[in-house]
């Protein structure tokens, strides 16, 4: 019995016109496969859709319902029909899809700057990481320190407890803190503004100190400052390399900043102490990784493979199939000085793979770095095709975190990746587990979507991409190359805890 | 008594697709699923002190149904062509957990019926509509009736694959 022959039953029971040993072929036929009874299931929801499709336009016109205490064969049927055909042909609560359409609006540009470095930041200070852009917005932190280039060229050591507004690319309003500026010549006249006054940099370096409350110190290092009236701009005084001054109860009195300042180069000393550091703690973490029995595949993007053309899979499964070949991406640096990342630039860039077996669950696992959305879909993972039983992963140009399941459709997050995130590295995770009910979508360790599902499914991925797509029946929306870096990939054929997506997430934060 | 007739109204309706659907496949006939519908529409309204806030009331609805199912079943004669127990309880049982897919293929169902031309339209519509039978639709079009069932398997096929193209994954 092939499949024409199969739906030609199920065509002639709908009509009515299937004699009785032919239904008791098609009970036998329905009772030996599950397959069949799934398309069973579809073909009468289809059935019972235009019947209600066609029953939906009623002429009678009943205004009010009582309750039935008395059942006359077909009224009470008839009331609710009605509603139904008043109101909304369909009542059930369904997802509304208003989730992000193929449409482009011009993305502007509203950065002025962008964080370079933390040191001693806490975790709790989601908004404050390196590569994260900032905008008009004033930034407040109690401990730690924070390196910012402004596009203008400037660049600023914060040390906390600090709060300072960034007003353009050329200024800054210091409200408290401790701030060393380095001007260079193209940034000449970039001006901090303090509750008193304006300093305005005339090339090179200064540090300024301002407590809310008393006033401010202010040392040069090179070159020298021009301290002016807020209003009128009128120049109050000149500051030379290597004087200071205290501005405290309306008088200046002289400054020296003590000799344990951290200047740019001990800083870059010690991002780069701290780089190593971050370095170690992942590849002690990831190597307890590599043993666990269900991770299918681990993808460190480690510097050693920098002239391969193949990744090689790092998890226990050493089938071959899970080695990857690279195709067009190139070897770049990662989180780390010490590690490498895959830089995908061209529309053809992409990891090809296999990735054989069935499994009950699946998590997948990513550290990438998205520098632009040149399109509505941009693949993280995904299966040649869309098969049963495969699942596609992959973001949206709104920055939502997009799982594709057979029998779920599409499980989108809200959009979480903005303009500020582009250029710095993200961590993404996604849980599909069937049989725990439930798709989550994580973002740097913390949960930003969840849906509960019924019914178990199984996973089957097969040939697949990562960082892009292919497609072999012509799908309009065919073009799903990324256009960013990837620096590690894992899949597990298990569903991860959200204890356990977040260590991921602590112990590869660079 | 009449405040709980709003919430059971509210909750009913919203069931009606599904629970008549879940009749459908039970049953081999739509007269045979608005009679079972009938008895089942009943039950709920008087058991409604039964069941739980906050559970699934279309799942709640199409256990009855499903008890429903059984008892018109016995009491119709032997010759009718039921699908027999073994086979309505495996049904009964996947069915009840495919919510998912039912609002899925619904939803997808609206933007395909879209696609289709005005003939086919009619034809579908008729051919589904309460009083109609195929030899009268068949004589609107002059056609005849197995020209017509033709035309309706093909309108289905044609439906199925669009509603499985809408629900698949992107």
């Amino acid at each position: 019995m092939n499949q024409d022959e199969f739906e030609d039953l199920l065509n002639r029971y709908c009509d009515g016109t299937l004699p009785k040993e032919k239904i008791q072929e098609l009970e036998k036929l329905l009772l030996d496969d599950s397959d069949k009874r799934e398309f069973y299931n579809s073909f009468m929801n289809l059935d019972a859709a235009l019947k209600d499709e066609a029953e939906g336009t009623f002429e009678d016109d009943i205004t009010s319902f009582k309750p039935p205490r008395r059942i006359s064969k077909n009224s009470f049927w008839i009331a609710a029909a009605i509603i139904l055909s008043v109101n909304l042909f369909f009542l059930y609560q369904v997802q509304k899809f208003n989730h992000s359409q193929p449409k482009k609006n011009e993305p502007m540009q509203t950065g002025l700057a962008y964080i370079s470095h933390t040191i001693g930041i806490p975790k709790t200070e989601i908004m404050l990481t390196a590569g994260q852009q900032l905008e008009n917005e004033i930034i407040e932190f109690d401990e730690g320190i924070i390196q910012i280039e402004m596009f203008s060229g400037t660049a600023l050591i914060v040390h906390g407890p600090a709060k300072l507004e960034m007003l353009n690319s050329m200024q800054i309003n210091l409200i408290k803190g401790k701030i060393r500026c380095r001007v260079p010549k193209h940034a000449q006249g970039f001006s901090v503004i303090t509750q008193d006054f304006n300093l305005v940099d005339l090339g090179t370096e200064f540090t300024i100190i301002s407590d809310e409350n008393s006033g401010c110190n202010i040392f040069v290092h090179e070159g020298e400052v021009l301290v002016t009236n807020k209003t009128t701009e009128q120049i109050i005084k000149k500051v030379n390399a290597n004087e200071g001054f205290t501005w405290e109860n309306n008088q200046f009195s002289d400054f020296v900043l003590g000799s344990n300042e951290i200047n740019f180069a001990e800083l870059t000393e010690m991002n780069i102490l701290k780089d190593k550091n971050k370095f170690n703690e992942w590849e002690q973490f990831t190597s307890k990784i590599r043993q666990r029995k269900d991770v299918v595949l681990f993808y460190s993007f480690s510097k050693k493979d920098h002239h391969s053309k193949k990744i090689l899979n790092e998890s226990l499964n050493d089938d071959p199939n899970l080695n990857g070949d690279i195709v067009g991406a190139k070897w770049a640096t990662g989180r780390w000085p010490q590690k490498s990342a895959l830089n995908y630039t061209t529309t053809g860039d992409r990891i090809r793979l296999n990735i054989p077996g069935t499994y009950e669950a699946m998590t997948f696992s990513c550290w990438v770095k998205i520098h632009s959305f040149d399109r509505w879909l941009s693949s993280l993972i995904l299966t040649e095709n869309y098969d049963k039983n495969e699942l596609h992963w992959q973001l949206s140009d709104t920055g939502e975190i997009i799982l594709g399941a057979h029998s779920y459709g599409n499980t989108f997050s809200k959009p979480v990746i903005s303009q500020k995130d582009l250029g710095r590295w993200l961590h993404l995770t996604t849980v599909f587990a069937p049989r725990k009910g439930k798709i989550v979508h994580y973002l740097d360790g913390k949960e930003i979507h969840r849906r509960s599902i019924t019914k178990g499914s199984k996973v089957v991925m097969g040939k697949s991409d990562i960082g892009n797509w292919t497609s072999t029946t012509g799908n309009s929306h065919a073009l799903r190359s990324l256009n960013g870096m990837i620096d590690e990939f894992i899949i597990f054929s298990s569903a991860l805890s959200d204890g356990e997506v977040e260590e991921i997430y602590e112990k590869g934060r660079p | 008594m009449d405040e709980n007739y709003g919430t059971f109204m509210k909750l009913y309706t919203q069931s009606v697709p599904i629970l008549r659907s879940f009749l459908r496949k039970l049953l081999p006939d739509w007269q045979d699923v608005d009679e079972v519908m009938q008895n089942t529409s009943l039950i709920l309204w008087k058991k409604f002190d039964q069941y739980e806030p906050g559970t699934e009331f279309s799942k709640w609805a199409c256990v009855i149904g499903r008890y429903e199912v059984l008892r018109y079943k016995r009491s119709k004669a032997r010759d009718r062509h039921f699908f027999g127990d073994e086979l309505l309880e495996l049904l009964s049982e996947e069915i009840v957990e495919s919510n998912e897919k039912f609002e899925n293929e619904r939803k997808a169902l609206q933007v395909c019926l879209k696609k289709l031309d005005e003939k086919q339209k009619k034809i579908t519509l008729s051919a589904y509509s309460g009083q109609a039978n195929i030899k009268q639709v068949a004589e609107l079009y002059g056609r005849t009736a197995t020209a017509m069932y033709k035309a309706l398997k093909r309108i289905r096929n044609n439906l199925m694959s669009c509603i499985k193209k809408e629900t698949s994954p992107l």
